[in-house]
């Protein structure tokens, strides 16, 4: 009973944040899985226990986000990562996606373990489990040890928002997982880790400053690496798996700066970075949602994720086109959705970086400021990529034919309602930025007990208004294209108007094969960030003696070069040890009876010597 | 009034490039309004769309055009405020023309053609790389300053003394080589190469026609003004008397699109596979300049 009372039920603003922005997805992905999963009630596939998984993933949630206890808190991020795990195994019958829930599963219990040994790191000095325990917990740390309980949540967390090096369950859970799924794991269940970070840096006294430092320079480096590997993807899927890396690293980019603000004592640009990472988890919930749902609808129609085999979809599914345009504006960061107001709030916030005294951090400021562009730059290169190579130009594979059937389905019931729906929260925030920051200030003020002087407010009000100017340019922005745009209508009226082949330069025959295929269109990249790309490529060369040589096919297998080098090293060394007991297990029933017997023996035995 | 200064500027500035060039070469050359006569041409003249494409062909010019005129108006010159101006928004400026690369990209890639694929492979990537060296140099500006708007930038820029006048030389540098590789010009690309295989923006609009072509013409012209304009603004900041400003404005245009044509006629185009080289090396100029300022 001790263990029911400890559960504190009180919800602070943060909580509210996301528990609303949760909810909100989920129902969405509800009204979604219900279209996408609608070939399935044909099969033997037992919907009920899918849907009531993703109910209790929902449940375990709200409690966590509500909880101010911490062994709660465990509770409901166990059932979230459980919830979630079976969510994942939906085909459990193909290999390739059990295989990718055990990953998920095991990889993220191995941040439960990190979490956990925290959260008994606490108990073993205050004695109890509730939040309130936390500061008196600090008091009795030094500076060194206070980065490293810190650090065993940045890492336990990390491993569920995806930071690297603790990424390499996301791009083969994605894939595997049904789009509603990966939608509500990509938009909502991968942000727990940011809610877990924010919620938990705020009771740190001392060492913010280091702590911002690591976390800054992991941000920087997942939004590199993720970025790249997106832009260098293949199936779509994946892709979209490897964007969220991208920006959970912009997320985590904006956390390690507030921290790094803390230990300054500059309040103003903590409030920045950390409203900067609160919008942009909002955002980016948003627009990956829509991409999920948008690339779910171009699955069901033509079954493949590859996107070489894809083409002019935009003429046969335009709303999910449209949609996936927008939605990759947003994600890109480009003017003028609302992932443009997040990113420039950390651009401003690296700019007022670039005044610490301390040159190093100085540097290191520039530097992130730098890689955010380069990551703007790339993260265009991938959604022009994704959206041209599938919406744009003639279909690439004759085999694939948009099922008729499937595609008035996915084209106009429950699959795009929920994307639509989701248009009007992006036009909100690009509205009223400076509405939404208000709101996330008071509940980032709710839990971090900084010093508000009158400069700090002044700062604050200050990066607001930048906000309302950024969204009236855009709305320049908009009204200067709508004008050109009836301009170019008024002129175009009287003048002749013709179809006709597109010009191949000269050639004469041209066929769908010559269009530029997304690997192609990222070669380039991909030999710049080689060592990012590690590739097997399986292709048998033509030997001397081969007069006529014969058919061959050449293929690129790409492999992720952190779970490559660091995460199967790891794996291969644990089963290559375990293998070494495989002599216990050899099926005999009487060697097992044994077992029993030794077992019971020696537990007799201690319990007599103790 | 600078986005009127700008856009008279733009008239003039693609026809002067040709004519040096044309002077370098031993020959008369074209009118300076050339240019201009021929996006009047085209704006008279029908357009022909691929079977291929979709409406995304039909918007992305005009979206483009859109983007470099609005970037347009958040330049200042000297005292002659911006259209629209506030803390930051020089990232406003790297971002807008973002928006409009990224309609471009998807417009060419939207004919099905392998040349325009190639084209805006090359022209996303290029524009990746570049973003990282505007990124520092205008962040430095702003460090020296202690602003982060174009107009506060340029107006204090001049009260930091001689050395000021010394990073100028340095960013004029720097952002006159991001004008060429934004532009696609000489040292990185050649516009008027007779094969499309060795081309970048030039390839991406070989399908479009008439209106269309016309605004990508005039959005090319505006963004050499543009960024022209933006090395005006390193060295006009210490002149008040309007008169000297605009003739300062001129001149300077004047200058660049002399350069222009210089580099033109006498630098050969980079290998492609050295251009990602060449680009990093302007990022790091900034950085050193960065150094130079902290």
């Amino acid at each position: 009973m001790e263990i029911i009372s400890e559960y504190v039920g009180q919800i602070t603003n943060l909580g509210w944040f996301f528990i609303i922005l949760t909810t909100f997805i989920f129902i969405l992905s509800v009204i979604y899985g219900v279209g996408y999963l609608h070939h399935y009630k044909t099969t033997n596939k037992v919907l009920t226990l899918h849907w009531s998984m993703f109910l209790i993933c929902y449940i375990g949630m709200m409690g966590l986000y509500s909880t101010q206890s911490m062994l709660w808190f465990l509770v409901g991020w166990e059932l979230m990562a459980l919830g979630s795990f079976m969510c994942v195994i939906f085909e459990a019958e193909k290999p390739v996606v059990l295989k990718a829930g055990m990953n998920y599963f095991v990889q993220s219990h191995v941040g439960v373990l990190l979490i956990t040994a925290a959260f008994v790191w606490v108990y073993s000095v205050t004695g109890r489990m509730d939040f309130n325990t936390i500061p008196l917990f600090i008091d009795t740390l030094t500076e060194t040890q206070q980065v490293v309980w810190m650090m065993m949540l940045v890492s336990g967390f990390g491993f569920k928002a995806g930071l690297i090096p603790f990424h390499s369950w996301l791009p083969h859970a994605h894939p595997a997982a049904p789009s509603h799924i990966s939608a509500a794991m990509s938009g909502v269940i991968v942000k727990a880790g940011v809610f877990g970070v924010i919620r938990f840096g705020s009771y740190m006294t001392e060492g913010q400053t280091t702590l911002g430092v690591i976390v800054l320079v992991l941000a920087i480096l997942s939004a590199i690496y993720g970025i790249v590997n997106a832009a260098d993807g293949r199936d779509f899927k994946r892709i979209l798996a490897y964007c969220t890396i991208e920006n959970v690293g912009i997320i985590f980019a904006g956390i390690g700066l507030a921290y790094i603000a803390m230990g300054m004592n500059m309040t103003a640009l903590a409030y920045l970075g950390l409203m900067a990472a609160l919008l942009h988890t909002l955002n980016h919930a948003i627009f990956k949602v829509m991409l999920f749902f948008s690339a779910g609808n171009i699955y069901v129609a033509t079954h493949t994720r590859d996107v070489e085999r894809l083409g002019g979809m935009l003429k046969i599914m335009p709303q999910s086109g449209l949609l996936f345009l927008i939605a990759a504006i947003g994600i890109g960061g480009l003017p003028p959705f609302g992932g443009f107001i997040s990113e420039m709030m950390l651009y401003s916030g690296f700019l007022k970086g670039m005044t610490f005294d301390s040159l190093p951090l100085s540097i290191l400021m520039v530097l992130s400021g730098a890689s955010l562009a380069v990551v703007g730059g790339a993260s265009m290169l991938c959604f022009t990529k994704a959206f041209g190579v599938i919406f744009l130009g003639v279909k690439r594979d004759d085999e694939i034919q948009p099922h008729l059937v499937a595609d008035k389905y996915a084209e106009r019931n429950s699959m795009t309602y929920p994307i639509w729906l989701l248009l009007p929260v992006v036009i909100c925030v690009v509205a009223f930025p400076a509405v939404f920051c208000t709101l996330l200030q008071a509940s980032i003020g709710e839990i971090y007990k900084m010093e508000m002087t009158a400069e700090a407010a002044y700062g604050i009000a200050n990066s607001i208004e930048m906000l309302q100017s950024i969204s009236a340019a855009i709305a320049i922005l908009l009204g200067v294209c709508v004008v050109l745009g009836l301009i170019r209508m008024m002129l175009m009226k009287r003048r002749p108007m013709a179809e006709g082949p597109t010009w191949g330069c000269g050639y004469m025959k041209p066929i769908q094969g010559i269009q530029y295929t997304g690997q192609s269109f990222s070669g380039t990249l991909a030999e710049i960030f080689g060592f990012m790309l590690p590739k097997t490529r399986h292709f048998e060369p033509i030997q001397r003696e081969e007069v006529f040589p014969a058919h061959r096919s050449m293929l690129n297998v790409s492999q992720d070069a952190i779970e490559k080098g660091t995460i199967m090293p790891i794996a291969d060394g644990i089963v290559h040890f375990l293998q070494k007991f495989q002599w216990l297990m050899n099926g005999q029933l009487q060697r097992y009876i044994i077992y029993g017997f030794i077992s019971v023996l020696l537990l007799v035995l201690a319990a007599i010597i103790f | 009034m600078s986005f009127l200064l700008i856009l008279l500027a733009s008239f003039i500035f693609t026809g002067i490039v040709i004519r040096t060039k044309s002077i370098a070469q031993g020959r008369k050359g074209p009118s300076i309004w050339q240019p201009m006569y021929d996006i009047f041409k085209l704006l008279r003249k029908g357009s022909v769309y691929s079977t291929a494409s979709s409406w995304i062909f039909k918007v992305a010019p005009t979206l483009y055009f859109a983007s470099v005129v609005v970037a347009c108006m958040v330049v200042p010159v000297g005292q002659m405020g911006s259209a629209i101006g506030f803390a930051g928004d020089f990232i406003f400026f790297a971002y807008v023309l973002g928006f409009g690369k990224f309609f471009t990209i998807i417009g060419a890639l939207d004919t099905a053609s392998s040349f325009e694929g190639m084209g805006s492979a090359r022209e996303a990537l290029f524009s990746m790389l570049v973003e990282p060296a505007f990124f520092i140099l205008i962040g430095s500006l702003g460090l020296l300053t202690g602003n982060t708007s174009f107009a506060d930038i340029f107006a204090q820029f001049h009260f930091e003394g001689e050395i000021s006048y010394a990073i100028a030389a340095i960013a004029a540098f720097v952002l006159l080589m991001i004008c060429m590789i934004e532009n696609s010009r000489m040292p990185v690309d050649d516009p008027k190469t007779h094969l499309e295989l060795t081309m970048i923006h030039e390839v991406m609009v070989l399908d479009n026609s008439g209106v269309d072509m016309a605004m990508i013409h005039q959005a090319t012209n505006m963004k050499f003004a543009l960024y022209s304009a933006l090395i005006v603004n390193l060295f006009i900041g210490a002149v008040s008397e309007t008169w000297m400003q605009l003739a300062m404005f001129f001149g300077i245009e004047l200058v660049c699109a002399i350069i222009v044509g210089i580099i033109e006629s006498f630098m050969a185009r980079y290998r492609m596979t050295h251009n990602a080289q060449f680009i990093l090396v302007l990022t790091s100029l900034a950085l050193l300049l960065y150094f130079g300022i902290k």
